[in-house]
């Protein structure tokens, strides 16, 4: 018998973290482990509700429970905000193809987030932090709209102390108590220390910020092969059937969710939202 | 030539009941455009004159592929519908040349890259599908625009042909000939004559094709033209009749969109459904947002939308796969509130490329 890949496996809820007043993190226990490489997503079911997809924010090399990190911004991630641990929820997955993490070896990275866009890659942190010596100089930089919408703010200090590592925050709009960088994102996509031409830029955050920290990128000299991003659309089936996530001849769901820009950089409504 | 044979029209449906299939279903009927229905409820005269007409409204993507479906059991429901929908054989009747080609696409979409979708990939495996050859075309067919033929070329077990009297059935599988060995006492060797008969049948359909379409010229490279014309004044002009009422993905062959919808059938126990869904509905490609924001969407233009079922079919295709999303029914025409003839769109394209020089 084949598998049913619409039928979602079960997963509790055991654990709840409200990291921002309206971004929470859920930790799961699947009774089936998935095996999901950094950068690829679930569908996530609230049962009777429906789905949404979510790349976990938790380490690739951690089976048996996931933590996905999610904002409150729809029908499905309501309900989710609503529930306490013990509920059960249902998960497919993994799909997508993950960030290209074998292509980036031995080069520099720059990963750039945006607001609940750093959710997804700290997977990828999680991945690169495990395997250090692959990699050259890992930059982060994060922004958010201010600071109580900080994600993850009790690793920050841990991140930065990372032997090659950076670790730059800036926030829209400061709070009285704030000390750090004011001002969006892409305001600290400057002074790279290292050579452009060896690194990749892998970017997650809203399209507006992704158009912003591709057109920057481009301006300090990266190419467009060298630009990762997180491209945001609405999926249903997560592999390649219903057809609603592509730009251009791309579908995000099995060609993403991060495709290189200079694969998308062609077709106008890629940046569109 | 030997293993083509002739079946008289009194005993097509007698031969048509031999076809193995736990459910029996055909598009066709004597009034042309029809539902897929029981064969058993088609009358065998309307069944003879519905396979001598052009080609019905709906296509073997309904069969294979139906508009709405349960997919998935979860929670405390009990039941699995892939073993339900794996368990079952149909026998699909009335499979026109176009719907053939239509099934080499959805085969791409659906059973590969990066894994097939279960539900298609048993009902596509369970199906014996009749074909029968076009002996006329509808106004709105132009599948010789794309250089294809109005009779089926691949994806068929068991083909008609109508010619005087009866049809000559041919097959091209195993089931195929099992059915001519199930059905020997129905069936005559076809004569030379008869063979001609064929041949002059698809000769005039053909000829019909050629003069029905002879005004539109379609553009030889629809990669190169499409992108560089969606600014043109035609697009507005097309889009003015264009309703938003999402006919021409639901009759289309090939168009597999969907949606996924969950609900709770009791407390604790939920069903999944996929329904047929159209990009050029508001809301398809709406992700999401705050209730009373405008939420996050790439192409909440009607224009975006519109354009969107030319390039996914013209432009996309092609790049994602080496070949055309469309197969040139016209069934999309047929259905069409504002009469928008894919014809006449993708002719303007061409001249509109061709003036830019």
């Amino acid at each position: 018998m084949v598998e049913n890949v619409y039928r979602p496996i079960r997963a509790e809820l055991i654990e709840v973290k409200a990291e921002t007043p309206t971004i929470k993190s859920f930790r799961l226990a699947l009774d089936e482990p998935i095996a999901f490489r950094a950068g690829q997503f679930v569908q996530l079911t609230v049962p009777g509700i429906g789905e949404a997809p979510f790349t976990p924010s938790s380490s690739p090399s951690v089976r048996d429970e996931m933590e996905i990190t999610i904002l409150r911004t729809g029908t499905v991630t309501d309900t989710l905000h609503s529930l306490e641990r013990g509920v059960e929820l249902g998960v497919r997955g993994p799909f997508g193809k993950g960030y290209p993490t074998e292509k980036m070896k031995g080069r520099n990275l720059v990963v750039v987030g945006g607001g609940v866009g750093l959710a997804p890659l700290r997977s990828l942190l999680h991945h690169l932090f495990e395997h250090l010596d692959d990699y050259g100089r890992v930059a982060v930089c994060y922004g958010a709209r201010n600071p109580s919408e900080l994600l993850y703010r009790e690793h920050f200090t841990d991140w930065a102390a990372r032997d090659k590592v950076s670790f730059a925050v800036t926030v829209d709009i400061p709070d009285p108590a704030w000390k750090g960088n004011v001002g969006v994102v892409t305001g600290l996509l400057k002074d790279f220390d290292f050579d452009i031409a060896d690194s990749y830029v892998v970017s997650c955050g809203p399209l507006i910020m992704l158009r912003f920290v591709t057109l920057t990128c481009l301006n300090a000299g990266f190419k467009p092969e060298q630009i990762y991003l997180s491209m945001n659309r609405k999926m249903s089936c997560g592999f390649g059937k219903c057809g609603r996530c592509n730009i251009g001849p791309l579908y995000l769901c099995k060609d993403g969710p991060d495709v290189c820009y200079d694969k998308i950089k062609d077709y106008k409504d890629a940046f569109s939202a | 030539m030997s293993d083509m044979k002739f079946v008289a029209d009194g005993q097509l449906f007698d031969l048509l009941r031999t076809v193995p299939g736990d459910r029996k279903v055909t598009n066709v009927r004597s009034e042309g455009s029809a539902l897929w229905e029981q064969l058993g409820a088609v009358k065998p005269e309307d069944m003879v004159a519905g396979l001598r007409g052009a080609r019905p409204f709906f296509s073997a993507k309904s069969v294979l592929m139906p508009a709405c479906e349960v997919i998935a059991r979860y929670g405390r429901a009990e039941g699995d519908p892939l073993g339900e929908a794996a368990a079952v054989t149909t026998a699909v009747v009335g499979v026109r040349g176009c719907e053939c080609r239509a099934l080499t696409y959805l085969d791409r979409i659906m059973l590969d890259d990066p894994m097939a979708d279960p539900f298609y990939e048993a009902r596509r495996k369970n199906a014996t599908i009749v074909g029968v050859d076009c002996a006329v075309a509808a106004d709105s067919c132009f599948c010789n625009l794309l250089g294809a033929t109005a009779y089926p070329e691949t994806n068929y077990d068991l083909n008609l042909s109508s010619i005087d009297r009866g049809f000559l059935v041919e097959a091209a599988t195993e089931k195929g000939r099992q059915v001519m060995r199930d059905a020997a006492a129905l069936l005559s060797d076809a004569t030379p004559g008869q063979l001609g008969e064929r041949d002059d049948m698809r000769r005039r359909c053909a000829e019909q094709l050629a003069a029905q379409n002879a005004d539109y010229e379609l553009p030889d490279d629809f990669a190169a033209s499409m992108p560089s014309t969606l600014d043109e004044l035609l697009w507005r002009l097309e889009l003015a009749n264009c309703v938003q009422c999402g006919g021409c993905t639901a009759v289309c062959p090939q168009c597999y969109c969907f949606l996924l919808s969950d609900k709770a059938l009791r407390t604790g126990a939920y069903e999944r459904a996929r329904l047929w869904d159209s990009c050029q509905f508001t809301g398809y490609s709406e992700m999401a947002g705050p209730p009373g924001t405008l939420k996050p969407d790439p192409r909440r233009e009607h224009m975006s939308k519109f354009q969107h079922r030319f390039a996914h079919k013209f432009w996309y295709n092609p790049l994602m796969l080496g070949i055309l999303g469309c197969v040139g029914c016209g069934r999309c025409a047929d259905t069409c509130p504002g009469a928008i003839d894919l014809r006449r769109v993708l002719s303007q394209v061409n001249r509109a490329y061709a003036n830019r020089g």
